[in-house]
């Protein structure tokens, strides 16, 4: 019999639907995977799609979305409701699989707080993202067997 | 269109009713799953290689699953594609063949081979490769009938070929039907929810059942038997012969011999 030879790494989808609010600016964000950026844009559309795939080492890895471009000035108060630039994690599918409550309850947002705000300094579960700062999903490849995990709840 | 009829005869039969008329010794999966992958591979009448691409190997509940597995993988009828003069059972589920040439860039295709239209490969296999490797589309491979044929050459190491699954259950063992999809990348999808989610195993009884039948039944049983008569047949009624032992070209038409084999028992009738 020839071995079937176990593969070592996977080639994964990675499908973000970003959702965008603004009046004067629009949010940028910046897409890593293990610090290689994959996607840098300006979040234009109300609903922003970003897609790409890459080779993935059966190894534990960490997703990070870098957003930045708030400031003060992107705030405004109309006619007593504030506008403002608003950036969210509409939707993320990782191979096909839409994550939805994985990243609810495995991923953080860590803000960056102009002078004068406060808060905590890491938010659980955070996607929609009102301060500029840096948002993670620590997980691992191969993507079925890290998905089997959560929902056994083995890691 | 021929009705095919699945062969089966004295041997086949008394491999069943032996699995039901003695005490059973229970195996454990990776025991069952390396016979079956064995098995699988043992051929001598086909030429199937690139086996060691293959790398992930897990059960399935016959080509059936194999192929709702990947539907599901697929998250929608839109996200796959299928050729034209394929399995009927796609048409089933609303979904209707595109031609060889036409085949839209990068989304996954599954292809019946070997093919009963011809009972061989498709005769546009090779431009079908051509253009799944020009478009980048990945190729998944429903090989039901590879246990029934000779002459088949398939490497599976293709870049295009990402996934084959095969039975057992031409061999007259529709009443198990276990089989092995072989896969380059595993998806999250029926078939690896039933070999990596679920604790406990899952079906011990099915896999029992079907690595004792095959261990019993040769992987080429059926050319190697009727191999003979079916040159007679096709001799004596001017047919020629196809890759499958019950399948032979009639005036042009393809057509079921399973009868005309003598396999047919009475209660397979």
């Amino acid at each position: 019999m020839i071995k079937n030879i176990e593969p070592t790494s996977e080639l994964i989808e990675f499908d973000f639907v970003l959702s965008s609010d603004y009046w004067l600016n629009p949010a940028q964000v910046e897409i890593s995977i293990d610090d290689t950026v994959y996607a840098n844009t300006l979040l234009l559309e109300r609903f922003n799609r970003i897609s790409f795939k890459t080779k993935l080492d059966f190894s534990p890895h960490v997703l990070k979305i870098k957003r930045t471009g708030k400031t003060v000035k992107e705030s405004r108060l109309v006619n007593g409701e504030w506008e403002s630039q608003d950036a969210r994690i509409h939707s993320l599918k990782i191979d096909g699989i839409n994550l939805r409550n994985i990243l609810w309850s495995r991923s953080t947002f860590t803000p960056v707080y102009d002078i004068g705000q406060s808060g905590d300094e890491i938010v659980n579960g955070e996607c929609n993202f009102g301060y500029n700062g840096t948002w993670e999903l620590k997980f691992h490849s191969p993507v079925y067997q890290f998905v089997v995990d959560c929902v056994r709840g083995a890691k | 269109m021929t009705k095919w009829k699945v062969p089966t005869d004295q041997f086949l039969n008394k491999v069943k009713v032996d699995w039901y008329s003695q005490q059973q010794q229970p195996k454990d999966l990776d025991y069952n799953k390396n016979v079956l992958n064995e098995w699988f591979q043992s051929s001598k009448l086909n030429n199937i290689t690139g086996w060691e691409s293959m790398g992930c190997v897990d059960f399935t509940m016959g080509c059936t699953h194999y192929i709702e597995s990947f539907v599901i993988g697929q998250n929608g009828l839109d996200n796959f594609q299928v050729l034209t003069d394929d399995y009927a059972y796609y048409s089933f589920l609303g979904k209707w063949g595109t031609p060889a040439g036409n085949l839209k860039k990068g989304i996954p295709l599954i292809v019946t081979l070997p093919n009963f239209n011809w009972g061989d490969l498709r005769p546009d296999w090779q431009d079908v490769l051509a253009e799944c490797e020009s478009k980048e589309i990945p190729i998944h491979i429903d090989a039901a009938w590879l246990t029934l044929s000779k002459d088949i050459e398939l490497d599976l190491s293709h870049p295009s070929i990402q996934s084959i699954g095969m039975g057992i259950s031409k061999y007259a063992l529709q009443w198990n039907r276990v089989g092995l999809r072989y896969s380059k990348q595993r998806k999250m999808d029926s078939v690896t929810i039933f070999n990596k989610f679920y604790i406990h195993n899952c079906n011990d009884n099915l896999y029992d059942c079907a690595r004792f039948c095959i261990e019993r039944i040769p992987r080429d049983y059926m050319w190697e038997t009727y191999s003979d008569l079916n040159l007679d047949m096709c001799k004596k009624h001017n047919w020629q012969q196809t890759k499958l032992i019950h399948g032979v070209w009639d005036n042009n038409k393809i057509r079921c011999i399973t009868k005309e084999l003598g396999l047919i028992l009475p209660h397979t009738k």
